[in-house]
C-alpha cells in the first residue's frame, strides 16, 4: 500500500503538470520546454567533475585500503562485514549498494548488521557526490564549513543507527 | 578543500596500491570510473530534465510558491537570506518535499537550482548555500524507497518496520546538521550571497 502510493508520486506530479497545461491560458508547454533545456544544460556541465570525481572513487575503491582500514574499524567494535560497508557510503553511491547487497547476501538481510546497514543506507546520502554536484554547479570554490559539517552529521548518523539497531532489534 | 580531498584520495590509493600490489586492478578500474561517471551524466540528464520541466510549470502556475508558504516558518530559520530575497527559495523548500517523498532523483535537480540561484554567481559558499548542501547530504526521507526494495529483492521479513528506525536516526542525523552548520558559520563569520 504504501509502496503504491509513493510508486504513483511521480506520474501523479507529471499527470497535474498537464493538467495544468491544458488549463492555462499562458503558454506552459514552452514553460516545460524552457525548464527542461535549463536542467539540460546543467547535467551536461556537470560532466567533468563527475568524471574526475569517479575516477578518484575508483581509485580509492580499487587499491584495497578500505579493506585494511575496515580491518581495524573491526577491531574498534564496529560489527563484523559493517565496517568496509560504512567507509564506502559518503564515497560511493555504487559501491555501498554493492556492499549491502553483500551483506544481505552473507549475513542475511534481518540479521543485525543488514538491518543496521539498511536503517544507514537509507538515512545518509553519498556526502562526496552531492557535495560535488552541489558546488560545481553553482560555481562555488570555497566550500567553508560544508565538509566538516557534513562529516559530523554522517558519522552522528551512523553512532545513532548503530545504537538504535542495537537497542530495538 | 574538494579540491584537496581529490588529491589525497588519488594519492594515497597509488602509493597503498604498490605496497599491496593493486596498481594492475587500479588501472583497470580508474577508465571504469570515467566510463561510470558518462552512464550517470547520462541519466542525470534525462532526469534534471524532466525535473525542471515539471518545476518550471508547478512555479508558472504558483504551487511551488504555495509550498513555500507552507513551509515559510521552517524556511526562515533554515535559509534566512533566501527567505528576504525570494532567490532560490522557492526551489529550495520543493527540494526538501521532495526528499521527504522519496523522490531523491527529483531532489537534486531543484536543490541544483535553489544552490545557483542562492549563489547568484559568487564563489564563496553562502549561509543558506551550504545548509542547503548538508541537509542533502543528510537526506531526510520519509519513504526510503530504494532500500525497501533492495530488502524486498533479498527476501527480508521487516521492510516498513524498519521505518521508524530510519526516521530517529535522519531526525537525528538533520538535526545535528543544522546545528553544525548554523555553528560553524557563525564561528567562521557571516557571509551572504
Amino acid at each position: 500500500m504504501v509502496e503504491k502510493i509513493s510508486a504513483s508520486i511521480v506520474p501523479a506530479v507529471i499527470a497535474l503538470c498537464g493538467v495544468i497545461i491544458l488549463l492555462s491560458k499562458k503558454p506552459l508547454f514552452d514553460s516545460f520546454i524552457g525548464g527542461a533545456k535549463k536542467g539540460c544544460d546543467t547535467a551536461v556541465k556537470l560532466f567533468p567533475t563527475l568524471c574526475t570525481l569517479f575516477c578518484a572513487v575508483s581509485m580509492f575503491s580499487s587499491c584495497g585500503i578500505a579493506d585494511a582500514l575496515a580491518g581495524v574499524l573491526t577491531r574498534l567494535g564496529i560489527p563484523d562485514g559493517m565496517a568496509a560497508f560504512l567507509l564506502m557510503r559518503p564515497i560511493s553511491g555504487a559501491a555501498s549498494t554493492a556492499m549491502l547487497a553483500d551483506i544481505f547476501a552473507g549475513k542475511g538481510a534481518d540479521s543485525p548488521a543488514g538491518i543496521a546497514a539498511s536503517v544507514i543506507m537509507a538515512s545518509s546520502d553519498t556526502l562526496f557526490y552531492v557535495i560535488a554536484v552541489y558546488t560545481a554547479a553553482a560555481g562555488i570554490k570555497k566550500t567553508r564549513c560544508m565538509i566538516p559539517a557534513a562529516g559530523v552529521a554522517m558519522v552522528v548518523t551512523v553512532a545513532a543507527a548503530l545504537l538504535i539497531c542495537k537497542l530495538w532489534f | 578543500m574538494l579540491g584537496i580531498l581529490f588529491s589525497i584520495i588519488c594519492i594515497l590509493s597509488f602509493v597503498w596500491s604498490i605496497f599491496a600490489g593493486t596498481t594492475a586492478d587500479m588501472a583497470a578500474a580508474v577508465l571504469d570510473g570515467a566510463g561510470r561517471a558518462v552512464e550517470v551524466t547520462l541519466s542525470l540528464i534525462g532526469v534534471m530534465s524532466l525535473w525542471s520541466g515539471v518545476m518550471e510549470v508547478l512555479r508558472e502556475a504558483g504551487g511551488i510558491g504555495l509550498l513555500a508558504k507552507l513551509l515559510r516558518p521552517a524556511a526562515r530559520f533554515l535559509f534566512p537570506t533566501a527567505s528576504r530575497t525570494g532567490k532560490g527559495l522557492d526551489a529550495a523548500v520543493a527540494c526538501i518535499a521532495a526528499n521527504l517523498l522519496g523522490i531523491g532523483n527529483a531532489a537534486t535537480p531543484l536543490g541544483i537550482e535553489a544552490i545557483r540561484e542562492m549563489q547568484d554567481g559568487s564563489d564563496i559558499a553562502s549561509d543558506d548555500a551550504v545548509m542547503l548542501t548538508v541537509l542533502n547530504t543528510a537526506s531526510f526521507s520519509l519513504l526510503p524507497t530504494t532500500v525497501i526494495a533492495l530488502r524486498r529483492a533479498a527476501g527480508a521479513s521487516l521492510l516498513f518496520e524498519l521505518l521508524p528506525a530510519v526516521w530517529m536516526c535522519s531526525g537525528v542525523g538533520t538535526l545535528c546538521a543544522v546545528g553544525t552548520v548554523k555553528l560553524l558559520c557563525a564561528i567562521g563569520g557571516k557571509k551572504h550571497g
